[in-house]
């Protein structure tokens, strides 16, 4: 998965894909006020990895990259809402060509 | 495939991986003979049979042995470590028409594997680890250097039966090193001498062990080191999780717990597990974590491009064959992104050691530490 990592300065000025969902859900949530269906929102991290050209220069090797979504309630069950994370592992092992 | 690197380039590695049923993950461990109950150790590879006291001879054993019979098939899964002033002054002359006899020698670089863990740590030449040595012979500050190539420590083998075989397949094509000179002697100073233990049952002097010699080496009651192998059981473990929070409720439970209780957790323990903590699926604590803070090596490091510090914690957690001991390193920072870094090692304990104590003082912590920083700083 290519990397979408903002680097300080830009994080300063840019308003990342994380914080816009979480905007846009607050004001459709304060806009519905009141209203009887349940509202979602969603938030993702950015996965954090090292790339193959680091694992060969760390000598570690990738044993796993994967994603785990939750779902969760907020505001007293009136908020439907999914939170996505990302785990990398690595080994010395496998990056030195064992197990 | 990765070409084979570092210590799996080394007799040693390979020789660790093999008597480990292929996995170099799990290390190995340096005993002392004396500990063992051995006062003394024959060598039948030289002429004489000299005899090395039990407190300069190392046993390398893999890290799920518990104990060995001493006629047992079981006593081929050891390598047997004497330097060469375990034996004396005299020069060590092979034995001829031994039965399992010195037949090659291998440079120390080829034997044992590089003590550093962080491959791009400044540092000249490849240095094998003193923990490779016993207690005794550290403080008689008998050495492995290699200083110069012409002064750098040899090693006399003995490839003997099948010991080495089924390591390295054809030992003449595999094994780094070169057949013995005839007529060749070694200087004790400039040799390390390595043997298997096959090559001990099959060279006894007289036959038979000594008579001084117990009949099963028992390793629980035995203080084991951790054998220095390059940070062979090292193990990253990265977590990206969103800050996420509606109408002010905060939804990421883990970026408020402290890094301490955050090791206790289900979904942190799982976490490590897979880093390699252990070797099985959930890590459950038995000792620890209690946290340490090394004198020592980098305190801070740079994640993502904010500094933070590294928390080190070091514990016991249950094993498949047994506990192991452990260390954790934790960098983690709260911005767009909670983001958790867990660097694992492990390494075998004895039930007659302080463990606590021993992981702390041990050599890994700092060890792993540098490799953590040099890990966190190429994360993207």
């Amino acid at each position: 998965m290519p990397s979408s990592r903002q680097t300080p300065r830009e994080s300063e000025t840019a308003i990342g894909r994380r914080q816009l969902i979480a905007a846009l859900g607050s004001a459709s949530a304060i806009g519905l006020a009141g209203c009887q269906e349940l509202q979602s929102q969603s938030f993702e991290a950015e996965p954090t990895a090292l790339s193959e050209e680091s694992q060969k220069s760390l000598r570690m090797g990738e044993i796993a990259r994967d994603s785990q979504t939750i779902e969760r309630t907020a505001l007293g069950g009136s908020v439907d809402v999914s939170i996505t994370s990302h785990a990398a592992i690595y080994s010395r092992a496998v990056g030195l060509g064992g197990r | 495939m990765v070409d084979r690197m570092g210590p799996l380039r080394t007799v040693m590695g390979r020789f660790v991986e093999r008597i480990n049923d292929g996995r170099i993950s799990d290390g190995a461990v340096v005993i002392s003979a004396a500990d063992l109950g051995v006062k003394e150790v024959p060598f039948g590879l030289f002429e004489g049979a000299p005899t090395a006291p039990g407190d300069l001879v190392s046993v390398v054993v893999p890290a799920g042995t518990r104990s060995i019979k001493i006629e047992s098939p079981s006593i081929e899964q050891t390598m047997i470590l004497a330097p060469g002033e375990a034996f004396g002054e005299k020069p060590l002359e092979p034995a001829q028409g031994a039965a399992v006899g010195v037949d090659r020698v291998v440079g120390l670089n080829d034997l044992l594997p590089d003590q550093s863990w962080a491959p791009n740590a400044v540092k000249i030449g490849h240095l094998p680890g003193s923990g490779w040595l016993t207690e005794r012979a550290r403080h008689e500050k008998i050495e492995i250097s290699v200083e110069k190539v012409e002064r750098a420590k040899v090693a006399p083998v003995s490839t003997g039966s099948d010991a080495w075989g089924d390591a390295f397949g054809d030992v003449d094509a595999d094994l780094p090193g070169r057949r013995l000179e005839p007529g060749e002697a070694f200087g004790p100073a400039e040799t390390l001498v390595a043997m298997t233990g096959t090559a001990l049952l099959e060279g006894w002097p007289d036959d038979g062990p000594p008579k001084s010699w117990p009949k099963t080496l028992d390793f629980d009651d035995a203080v084991p080191a951790p054998a220095p192998m390059g940070g062979v059981t090292f193990g990253v473990g990265i977590l990206s999780t969103p800050s996420a929070s509606v109408g002010g409720e905060s939804l990421n439970p883990l970026s408020r717990l402290a890094t301490l209780d955050l090791l206790q957790q289900d979904e942190a323990r799982k976490l490590l597990a897979r880093a390699g903590i252990t070797d099985v699926d959930e890590a459950e604590w038995t000792e620890g974590p209690d946290p340490i803070s090394p004198a020592d090596g980098p305190s801070t490091v740079t994640l993502l491009g904010t500094e933070t510090e590294i928390e080190s914690f070091v514990g016991v957690v249950t094993g498949d064959a047994g506990p192991w001991g452990v260390g954790v390193h934790v960098v983690r920072i709260d911005e767009d992104d909670h983001v958790i870094v867990a660097g694992v090692h492990r390494r075998v304990v004895g039930s007659a050691e302080d463990t606590m104590a021993a992981l702390r003082q041990g050599d890994d912590v700092v060890e792993a530490r540098k490799l953590l920083v040099e890990t966190v700083g190429q994360l993207e």
